[in-house]
């Protein structure tokens, strides 16, 4: 014990750490003051997989019973606040389930920043303990020094900025990525971590980037870029890749252990679906206000690789981190959507790369004093300055938005219509169904896991809709494509026969068009009335998001008559 | 035994075919590549799009004494005006269409830029490595070839113009020296091309930065192509100022005004921009690709900086324009290949240097290759181009006083409704929310525009800054009706033949002002095509629509067996004697056409279709009128009751 305490000591005993927790500490504090005193604010994802995986705890099964298109091990990892729920409430500690995922979230951001921060401390403590006799390892030891803060800080500057997107794919794939590139720069300039932890960080790598499908090559990518930086092809024979390549083919494993049933779905609907996604942009995003406003992001994109051109000859983490913006721009570009939560690896890039450049001011300023002062202090003051104004200012666009996304008063309100959430509140009891039919997830989550409405409807959300039109338009709507489409087509004619829910929300032109062509505008009309109408209000900004045209849902209430 | 053979062969010809061989072949692939396709335009000679068949209308109005701004209207700064007078010129030596003028001159500068660009790699081929630039070079030649609606844009000039600028500067600040006076020409080609838009100086400006980051050779700064490159832009300035009182004014009262404030009638959302359709995500596709592979090759030459650095001043150009044009992201898309090129030349150049010692001749395989690939994708473009040609309906030029064919597919159907209302000389004027279709429709059809207002895009442009600007209504609402003053005086004053109105939004705003009743009283409504309504000049107002082509016939051959005249058929059907003379006029035309001998031609079987078409454009126009009139009625009902 004492040993492993002397370790720790030998460490963290420096002023690396000192100032890592002065800076790293209030910024996790206040951004974990504001998560845990706000309520509703679930990203809506999160929401909707939490309420997947209630759906699966209650003997349903996913691409079957309901439809999502996340992965399957996005459902297993969903069921820790679940566990972790259950245990606290048989310590008689009972926590919502909201504030438990929210918990482990920040949880999982602090470990993420604070293991980035051990690698680099590591890593230093290697390059003391080897000598500074050469100049190759004086350089590398300042490049370690200088690298340190900007990367441990960046999961925790990057929750900020996607404060409404907290534990969405890309999020919790940035939390992975930031240690990983840190520890494969470090291997790639021969200081290994010690072999368990190698491989337990690969894992945890390979297991996240593989909560959606492409994004594994994220790594192969990040691979390729360190191979051509250092010229060094045998690095990559190493523990950490082994790690992840295990973890990835251990989940590729488990989903041939999933039901047959499940099985199938998966194989020929929802990994075809999710590939139509990527090749069919929604043709409803066309003017201003179709799709959330990023050109800002645009912007910084482009500064973020000029930044690595001018600084990238020295500074070698300047490339992967400016790499990393430009896989998560071609991300980006691949989701065809446009939303926020699409741009957080990108983002993550972007913001990593100016800290290593505001880290990096240091030298041009400590030449200016004629190196009087050090240029490591000078680079962490001036991050020190950009954090406090980043978090500064973030702080108070979070307050805005948040109350924006509790209460809306956009620009425009369509005459007649309620915001959805009033409408929901009002025309619906509490644990009741309740179907929105929309194409993409964000008006129905987190609304109906915040107000306790279970899920009326097959459809989480109707994107297949759209796609299987398209399909259809093209002829091509055959094979399993048409079992997919007869399922769907089944399923909503049973809820809507039966009166599932007590109110149906449908919107948009797809959705219209899809219940004509099918004839479910007659089922629907069978037990249900239409009256009044919703509008998901918003200027089109986090954390109401949405795609194409500003439609309303019009709103079928059960009819007595059906009852 | 056999490989000593082999070798001793290869010896041999290794001797015989030096240097000289693989420039030879390569030349004849950069010959082919850039001029195959002039076969294109040749048999699309009235090709053009809506922007470029405008500034091609200016140069025309230009050469005729006309002022920018003060005679007729556009938007954009009068560079392009000016520059279009070029083609125009060339066209009217030549007594070619304006369209194919434009296409051959932008064809030719394109041929004189490259060629610029391949001697300076050709002289300078110990900083231009031959593997690694000739993928280079050939993207340079080719990505014009690719170019249809977006030939001729101000986009499309300036990359041209900005290839030679950027390789004679990258020689500058590397340490070459590529001769003064070359500097000086490429300075003042992209001098003249960078003043067309103010974003283009942004490009040249971090192209040069990009070499800076490269080279640090801050002494390149200090050479006189940089003072020549603001030759062009000085001229410029004083031309502009010496412009007409009256001209500059309208610039900056009405063109700039409406384009500030209300440019984002077209405006994309991001998201939009970036992958729209496939014609604007490969780009950036490309774009985002390029620039992780530039990262991956970092240090493998000198030119990846500045490369990288075009294109992201090229994105950030594009994404701040907030509109999706295609001609817009050319110059991204363009910039983006060459980096990609680039990238191919560098990995080329990694398998040539270790494979050169173990095949023998390699760059004569590689060069052979080269002028392969060239010969067959430019046979089959050919191939491909006189193959559509030979297949597609034409139209004959002769009509509009040139020689040849035009495939259909190149005309909106309001190029054939002008064609078929009015005569050579007679004047047109489309008022819609966009250029298309009035131009290039009007222009293809050879006929003059009947006010100073080339296309109405300045009254959406308004209705869009209406709504986001609420607070400058008053000005907006002064600048639609001097507008629309200037248009009414213009239709009173050259008595346009045909005059076409855009049903929505174009129809409501000239109803709101009154503008049928004030100045189109003597046109009748003939017509809807391209959703536009067709108004002809009558003298008075005549349902034209009710009379089908029978009627017309009937009056027709009246005339023309010398039953009646003119003039007493048209008392008799209550016509302006006007409308009944060209329409004999017409009829005579077509009978002589038709009995011309041409028997191998379709002419009478495209007629025959034109006539059917019209006879179905008259009773759809007749139905519509009488779904109007029982509107009409049914409103009126509805009033009493």
């Amino acid at each position: 014990m004492a040993g492993f305490f002397k370790e720790l000591k030998a460490l963290f005993a420096n002023k690396f750490t000192a100032i890592y927790l002065v800076l790293a500490l209030p910024i996790l504090f206040l951004f974990g003051h504001d998560v845990i005193s706000r309520r509703g604010d679930l990203a809506c994802l999160v929401a909707l997989r939490l309420t997947c995986v209630q759906l699966i705890n209650s003997e349903q099964i996913p691409y079957i019973d309901f439809f999502d298109w996340s992965q399957p091990v996005v459902y297993e990892l969903f069921q820790l606040p679940f566990a972790l729920q259950s245990l606290l409430a048989k310590l008689n500690l009972g926590t919502r389930l909201e504030a438990v995922t929210e918990a482990i979230l920040l949880l999982l951001t602090a470990l993420s920043s604070l293991v980035t921060f051990t690698i680099f401390m590591y890593g230093r403590k290697r390059l003391q303990k080897a000598g500074l006799q050469e100049t190759d390892s004086k350089d590398l030891l300042a490049q370690v020094e200088q690298a340190a803060l900007p990367f441990a800080l960046t999961p925790l500057l990057l929750s900020y900025f996607a404060r409404f997107q907290f534990g969405e794919s890309q999020y919790l794939m940035v939390l992975a990525l930031v240690p990983w590139i840190a520890m494969r720069w470090l291997a790639y300039q021969s200081i290994s971590l010690p072999t368990v932890w190698a491989l337990i960080t690969g894992a945890i790598c390979g297991l996240t980037l593989s909560l959606e499908v492409p994004y594994a090559i994220t790594l192969v990518a990040i691979e390729v870029l360190l191979v051509s930086v250092f010229r060094r092809l045998k690095a990559v024979f190493s523990y950490e890749c082994l790690g992840a390549l295990l973890a990835t083919l251990v989940i590729w494993m488990r989903i041939n252990q999933s039901p047959d049933a499940m099985q199938s779905a998966y194989w020929h609907w929802i990994l075809p679906l999710r590939w139509l996604q990527f090749q069919d942009l929604d043709e409803m995003i066309q003017g201003p206000g179709a799709a959330p406003e990023l050109a800002y992001i645009f912007y910084l994109f482009v500064l973020a690789v000029f930044v690595s051109v001018v600084l990238g000859q020295k500074f070698k983490t300047v490339t992967l981190s400016s790499g990393l913006a430009i896989i998560g721009m071609g991300f980006f570009l691949l989701e065809k959507q446009g939303y926020t939560r699409d741009i957080i690896i990108a983002a993550a890039g972007i913001l990593l790369t100016l800290s290593l450049a505001i880290t990096a001011c240091g030298q041009a300023a400590s030449r200016f004093f004629d190196g009087k002062v050090s240029a490591l202090i000078l680079g962490q003051c001036f991050l020190a300055i950009s954090t406090t104004v980043f978090c500064g200012y973030y702080l108070r666009q979070i307050e805005l938005d948040y109350a924006e996304g509790i209460n809306p008063h956009p620009r425009q309100v369509p005459l007649g219509t309620t915001d959805i959430n009033l409408f929901v509140q009002e025309n619906s009891k509490w644990g009741e169904p309740v179907s929105i039919i929309c194409d993409y997830p964000d008006p129905a989550y987190p609304l109906l896991f915040n107000l306790e409405r279970t899920p009326g409807s097959y459809l989480l959300f109707a994107r297949p809709l759209r796609l299987l039109m398209r399909l259809q338009d093209r002829g091509l709507n055959t094979g399993h494509w048409k079992e997919f489409d007869e399922h769907i087509v089944n399923t909503l004619k049973a809820e809507f026969t039966s009166g599932r829910s007590d109110l149906v929300l449908l919107h948009g032109a797809y959705v219209k068009d899809y219940m004509h062509s099918r004839g479910l505008d007659k089922d629907l009309a069978e037990r249900y009335t239409e009256g009044g109408a919703a509008t998901f209000l918003s200027d089109n900004r986090q954390p109401r998001e949405f795609l194409g045209y500003y439609f309303s849902f019009a709103a079928w209430h059960k009819s007595q008559k059906g009852k | 035994m056999s490989s000593k053979v082999l070798d001793s062969f290869w010896n041999k010809l290794s001797s015989r075919l030096n240097e000289r061989v693989i420039l030879t072949l390569l030349l004849l692939s950069f010959i082919l590549i850039v001029t195959y396709k002039l076969v294109f335009w040749a048999l699309h000679p009235l090709n053009v799009s809506a922007d470029q068949s405008v500034y091609l209308q200016c140069g025309e109005l230009i050469l005729q004494g006309k002022v920018p701004y003060r005679d007729f209207f556009d938007f954009n700064p009068p560079l392009i005006m000016y520059i279009n007078v070029i083609p125009v010129a060339l066209a009217h030596l030549m007594h070619w269409p304006d369209a194919l003028g434009l296409n051959v001159t932008v064809h030719l500068f394109h041929i004189i830029c490259v060629s610029i660009v391949g001697w300076l790699f050709y002289r300078f081929r110990q900083c231009f490595n031959p593997v690694i630039f000739v993928p280079v070079l050939l993207i340079c030649a080719y990505y014009t070839q690719l170019l249809i609606s977006d030939n001729g844009q101000r986009e499309h000039i300036f990359v041209i113009s900005f290839l030679p600028w950027f390789f004679y500067r990258g020689l500058r600040h590397f340490g070459y020296d590529p001769g003064r006076i070359l500097g000086i020409i490429c300075a003042l080609i992209a001098g003249t091309c960078m003043a067309l838009k103010p974003q283009f100086a942004f490009v040249v400006f971090v192209g040069e930065l990009g070499f800076l980051i490269q080279a640090k050779n801050f002494r390149a700064l200090i050479k006189p192509e940089l003072l020549a490159i603001l030759v062009p832009l000085i001229i410029y300035g004083i031309c502009f100022i010496a412009l007409p009182h009256e001209a500059i004014k309208i610039f900056f009262e009405q063109a700039l005004t409406a384009y500030t404030y209300g440019s984002s009638w077209g405006a994309r959302c991001s998201t939009f921009m970036m992958m729209g359709s496939y014609y604007l995500t490969e780009p950036i596709y490309q774009f985002v690709t390029a620039l992780f592979i530039a990262l991956v090759l970092r240090g493998k030459s000198l030119w990846l900086t500045p490369f990288t650095m075009i294109c992201l001043a090229a994105f950030l150009n594009y994404i701040s324009g907030g509109q999706a044009w295609t001609y817009r992201l050319l110059p991204l898309a363009f910039f983006s290949q060459m980096l990609l090129s680039l990238e191919a030349g560098i990995v080329l150049y990694w398998l040539y240097e270790r494979l050169k010692r173990r095949i023998q001749g390699l760059p004569y395989w590689l060069a052979a290759l080269v002028f392969c690939l060239t010969v067959y994708q430019c046979v089959i473009e050919i191939a491909f181009s006189i193959e559509t040609y030979q297949a597609s309906d034409k139209v004959d030029l002769q009509k509009l006083g040139y020689w040849g064919y035009n495939p259909r597919s190149d005309f909106d159907l309001t190029f054939f409704s002008i064609l078929q209302n009015s005569k050579q000389g007679d004047k047109v004027i489309h008022m819609g929310s966009g250029i298309r279709p009035g131009y290039p429709c009007q222009l293809q059809a050879n006929r003059p525009p009947g006010s100073r207002y080339l296309y109405t895009y300045l009254l959406t442009m308004l209705v869009a800054a209406r709504e986001k600007y609420p607070s400058h209504n008053a000005e907006f609402d002064r600048l639609e009706n001097e507008m629309l003053e200037n248009l009414g005086s213009d239709i009173l004053n050259n008595k346009p033949v045909l005059i076409f109105v855009q049903d929505a939004p174009i129809h409501q705003i000239l109803d709101k002002h009154k503008f049928f009743e004030k100045y189109m009283g003597a046109y009748s409504r003939l017509g809807y095509v391209d959703s536009c309504d067709i108004y002809k000049l009558t003298g008075t107002k005549v349902n034209l629509a009710a009379i089908t082509p029978e009627s017309r016939a009937n009056i027709v051959l009246a005339v023309l067996s010398r039953d009646k005249t003119v003039i007493e058929v048209s008392s008799e059907n209550h016509l302006p004697s006007q409308v009944v003379q060209e329409w004999v006029d017409r009829a005579q035309a077509a009978i002589k056409s038709a009995l011309t001998d041409r028997s191998a031609d379709q002419e009478a079987q495209m007629k025959q279709e034109i006539e059917e078409l019209n006879a179905r454009l008259w009773a759809q126009g007749k139905e519509i009128g009488e779904l109007n009139e029982q509107i009409a009625r049914d409103k009126a009902a509805r009033d009493k009751k």
